[in-house]
């Protein structure tokens, strides 16, 4: 793999011009998660928090199935120990992403790394990972992960408006929209055998772990995904790619 | 225990795993077999996300034509390769999930 590409931008205007273009990028990825902003809005009231810190879940944590599966357990009266694993197998994605990201973020100032590391969502991670953003450029970044977060924010502001009369969204088949934007992003990205490779991989292998029940099967069925495409390009192409 | 504490130590906890392993002081470095088998990750653990939504009804694989997530599933995998536009490939995704919902 080459040296990372950084995009330096001279003039504000550029740099304006590529906040957008994140932003717009994000857009279909923020529409399909502003029902579930607004359902973790509304569960958070109807969980027992009160309206600023069902704000706060979204604004400061930042991450729906962190979210969703904390409210439930404070609201049980489980201990910080038992939220904090669970919480901890949830966002360990975030690892990942924050690797593959390293090239691009870590020679960056404090204030960028701490801003784009305070965004990077699955959403963020899909537009701005180096297979679909192929010179990486700051403010694209922080344009797609703060138009994001503004979305997620106020999505949860209209549910937490709103209250407990969403009962039956969840039942509307949310997680189809979900699962909708990630294919939609995937299917472009098959250009070739090995990423085929992997994504069958990972659509096998973590349907089998949801099977067997397996709490964190996205930990088992991802890095296994990865390392047989990276084995099938290996095997074919002597490893490029 | 105080709600707070416990939101912004889940909050210190998702933020780190998003921000640690970016940190240039870190000592991390990624060998050329780790960043090739790292530029699989989106595909990876994009479709690790989405299958299981698709293909697992009350915990059981559901490879039925009554499972409305396969069928909707199929038509976006169609609109994605024709359109090549995510956000329409999600709306016209969810309006024949939507579709199938009251139809079927």
């Amino acid at each position: 793999m080459s040296q990372a590409e950084i995009v330096h931008h001279s003039s504000n205007d550029e740099k304006v011009r590529s906040f957008f273009k994140g932003a717009a990028a994000i857009i279909p990825l923020t529409v399909a998660v502003l029902p579930w902003g607004i359902l973790t809005g509304s569960l958070a009231i109807e969980s027992g928090f009160d309206p600023v810190q069902s704000q706060a879940l979204s604004g400061i944590i930042f991450a729906g199935a962190v979210q969703l599966a904390i409210m439930g357990m404070i609201q049980a009266g489980v201990g910080l120990g038992s939220i904090l694993i669970s919480a901890l197998l949830i966002t360990s994605r975030h690892f990942l992403y924050s690797m593959v990201m390293r090239k691009n973020v870590s020679p960056l100032p404090l204030k960028w790394r701490l801003a784009l590391g305070f965004l990077l969502t699955d959403e963020l991670f899909a537009i701005a990972n180096p297979g679909q953003l192929k010179r990486f450029d700051r403010w694209y970044a922080l344009g797609g992960g703060l138009c994001f977060y503004l979305g997620w924010n106020l999505a949860t502001l209209g549910g937490i408006i709103a209250g407990a009369s969403f009962e039956n969204l969840d039942a509307l088949g949310l997680d189809f929209a979900i699962a909708a934007t990630f294919i939609a992003l995937v299917i472009p990205n098959i250009k070739n055998a090995p990423v085929l490779v992997c994504v069958l991989t990972a659509l096998v292998t973590s349907v089998i772990c949801e099977v067997m029940q397996i709490q964190a099967g996205l930990l088992i069925s991802a890095p296994l995904a990865m390392m047989t495409g990276f084995a099938y390009a290996k095997a074919t192409t002597g490893g490029e790619r | 225990m105080d709600t707070w504490i416990i939101l912004f130590t889940v909050a210190a906890l998702v933020f780190g795993s998003r921000f640690l392993l970016m940190e240039p002081w870190l000592p991390l470095k990624l060998s050329a077999t780790v960043q090739q088998v790292l530029s699989f990750s989106a595909p990876a653990v994009l479709t690790a996300i989405a299958a299981p939504i698709v293909f697992i009804r009350e915990d059981q694989l559901s490879l039925s034509m009554g499972n409305h997530y396969l069928i909707a599933c199929i038509i976006v995998v169609f609109l994605a390769l024709m359109t090549r536009n995510t956000l329409l490939t999600v709306i016209l995704g969810m309006l024949s999930f939507l579709l199938l919902r009251h139809l079927l």
